[in-house]
């Protein structure tokens, strides 16, 4: 890769801040366009393989692949009863992870909570500082959204619509599922549009029983629509097709990168046209301003292994920081022209913070599976994708908004059903005759955006480059609990109808940001008192800032929402390019 | 399994978690001695089998010591043995976490959705 060096003395075109899904997506594309472009990541540059190391056997570690003892990762449990930033309690344990870090696989992958504090209500705040942030480990189910999502005011009533419709973005969707790669099968469902896709992976047995079985009902269940290329990718060299290996349920990245993440995606392809500048360890305190234009003059930032203070400049400002990270950033950028942050005339950053709620679930065995000889049901990116159902022809009397469903099913290095009675001999037959007949399934539904659920800046806590940290104010609403409680019934009302016998329902509503889908912090709108961002995510306020990642978003749907992330970007930043060429920005 | 428990509260920075075993070995012992006349590793196969059902079938007695030792021996031998090479390919014969030309799935993948 020919890379520049780091130059702070020169204008650099456009400075990005953060390096993951909309970060790198932002250098693909400004550097695709010939702009000059310095890419700041907070955190390090891995040697990712050598974290990964998706084959390695469990017996091959030397904590079989947990944590090693001097570290800790937060339980359900915890987060419920102790107060961020969830210090107390673990003084032995040098380091402290969030739900997620709970492998030694993801423990510098992952930020250690006690360096990156931060206070107020709870919530299960996952972050990964390093160059790819999460796309180096994220779940890759990618879909689309649709107008039941974008105009989903005009259909219910709440809340906002976006300021585009699904014919807006979907040339952008192709670019990216053609540039990245999703494996899938189409639908054609008009509330959950097909991508591209290449080579679908197989459904099993147990999978194929459900499909069967809900059909009836009148509702889908498809492959999981995975961020993965199957087929390969002609026009990229740093990644693979997938092998089918088999550490794809593990948490944790894939280390053939078949699996997309930023760096071999996105950021190593940008390198190569020799347009993209790369400083890792760059925590940016501030985004600048020009007192004379108003206009965004470019980032201070503290390097994280230094502790030295640097300013860069650049034409355009481009933050992609991740959801909550980016409102914390222009938050801090307070000045005289800008008391309340930057971009924030509307006092909406920070606010509309909404997400996915989960929990609820269904575990379940298919009988006819029970004894037989041990199948394999690794080799593949995901299980499979049961689609929402809920308000779209009808509305549901108690709550709006859907849900869908992810699962899987069959044998797994680890077996399932180790919760069975009793010991010994007869547990583990028990054990062994049972592990290919699981079939489990969860939700994912949409929290309703609300100005009332937001972060702000903490008076007094700060991290450990001395940075204010963010306070929390934010709780799912009574839609979301009976959205899920809805959840739960549907999940059982299908396993049966699917003839499976129930093993266990679960009715648990998981900590705030579980999904790790965080959104909304910075919403686009067509009205600036209203709304952060345009519909190109420029801020209403000042031209030549963009904020490119989640908290554009103006609901959070019931989709993931990685995909989105970057079609919205890749639209913004050849808009961006365009604007720069016309002399507008 | 022993090495893989010593290991683990070996290095263990929870001191309830050392606590809880030197206790419920302990108790066990007491508890062997109440049945059996004998410490537990002194009993007949079958007395141990006989003592440990009675913990096993009353997990939900979680206020009892011996209880919670029973509920942690078993999450932990249950960790350590399926992630041993006995676990995983002599008892469980897994297949996969090789490279794989293309996933099997069903034969049968079901009539389409729409």
């Amino acid at each position: 890769m020919a890379e520049p060096e780091v130059n702070l003395t020169r204008k650099y075109d456009a400075v990005i801040i953060g390096s993951g899904a909309a970060g790198g997506m932002a250098a693909h594309v400004l550097t695709s366009h010939g702009l000059q472009v310095l890419l700041l990541e907070a955190g390090k540059k891995l040697p990712i393989e050598q974290e990964l190391r998706s084959m390695e056997w469990p017996y091959d570690n030397a904590h079989r692949g947990f944590l090693p003892p001097d570290s800790h990762s937060m339980s359900f449990n915890e987060y419920t009863i102790r107060n961020p930033p969830y210090g107390p309690g673990f003084e032995k344990s040098k380091h402290l992870h969030s739900y997620i870090g709970s492998s030694d696989y993801l423990k510098n992958i992952v930020v250690d909570e006690r360096e990156n504090p931060f206070t107020g209500t709870n919530y299960a705040w996952v972050r990964a500082r390093c160059l790819g942030g999460k796309t180096n480990i994220w779940g890759r189910l990618a879909l689309r959204l649709s107008d039941y999502d974008f105009k989903a005011k005009t259909r219910d009533g709440y809340g906002e619509d976006w300021p585009i419709s699904y014919g807006e973005i979907a040339p952008y969707y192709d670019k990216v599922d053609l540039y990245l790669g999703i494996t899938g099968v189409k639908e054609n469902l008009p509330y959950l549009p097909d991508s591209i896709f290449q080579r679908p992976t197989k459904l099993n047995c147990a999978e194929v029983t459900l499909k069967q079985g809900i059909q009836k009902m009148g509702r889908v269940l498809t492959q999981y629509r995975a961020g993965v290329t199957s087929d390969g990718l002609k026009h990229n060299k740093y990644r693979s097709r997938c092998y089918g290996r088999g550490a794809c349920e593990r948490k944790g990245g894939c280390d053939i990168h078949a699996a997309f993440d930023s760096p071999t995606g996105l950021i190593y392809p940008a390198m190569d046209t020799g347009n993209l500048t790369l400083r890792t360890n760059s925590v940016a305190r501030e985004i600048t301003v020009d007192p004379q234009t108003g206009k965004a003059s470019g980032v201070h930032f503290v390097d994280s292994q230094t502790m030295k203070d640097y300013n860069v400049r650049a034409r355009v400002v481009i933050v992609a920081a991740s959801t909550l990270e980016s409102a914390r950033l222009l938050l801090l950028s307070k000045s005289r022209l800008y008391p309340n942050g930057v971009a924030n005339s509307s006092g909406h950053v920070g606010h509309n913070f909404c997400e996915h709620v989960m929990g609820p679930g269904v575990a379940g065995r298919a009988k006819d599976l029970v004894g037989k000889p041990p199948t394999l049901d690794d080799g593949r990116p995901g299980g499979f994708y049961l689609t929402r159902f809920r308000n779209l022809a009808e509305k549901h009397a108690k709550f709006i908004r859907g849900y869908g469903f992810e699962g899987g099913s069959g044998s797994a290095m680890f077996p399932r059903g180790t919760d069975t009675h009793g010991f010994g001999a007869s547990f583990k037959e028990e054990v062994r005759k049972n592990q290919g007949a699981f079939i489990g399934m969860g939700a994912f539904g949409e929290v309703l955006s609300r100005y009332e659920n937001y972060v702000e800046l903490d008076p007094v806590v700060k991290d450990k480059w001395g940075i204010p940290s963010l306070s929390f104010h934010y709780k799912f609403g009574d839609n979301e609990h009976r959205m899920a409680e809805d959840m739960k019934e549907t999940a059982q009302e299908m396993f049966e109808a699917a003839g499976f016998e129930i093993v266990h329902v679960s009715s648990r509503v998981l900590t705030e940001g579980w999904s790790i889908h965080e959104l909304g912090t910075a919403r686009m709108g067509n009205d600036p008192k209203t709304s952060v961002l345009n519909q190109f995510e420029q801020s209403h306020d000042v031209k030549n800032l963009f904020v490119v990642d989640g908290s554009a978003f103006v609901n959070a749907s019931c989709q993931n929402p990685t995909w989105t992330i970057m079609a919205l970007c890749w639209r913004s930043c050849d808009y961006l390019a365009e604007e720069l060429r016309k002399g507008n920005l | 399994m022993a090495d893989y428990i010593d290991q683990v509260l070996r290095e263990s920075f929870d001191d309830n978690q050392k606590t809880l075993w030197r206790d419920g070995l302990r108790l066990i012992d007491v508890m062997s001695q109440h049945y059996h006349g004998k410490t537990f590793v002194n009993a007949t196969p079958e007395d141990r089998i006989a003592l440990l059902t009675v913990l096993s079938d009353h997990v939900q007695m979680t206020d009892l010591p011996e209880v919670r030792f029973f509920v942690e021996l078993k999450r932990m031998t249950v960790t350590g043995y399926y992630t041993s090479k006995i676990g995983i390919h002599d008892e469980l014969e897994y297949k996969g976490n090789r490279i794989l030309k293309e996933y099997v799935g069903c034969d049968d993948q079901g009539p389409a959705s729409s």
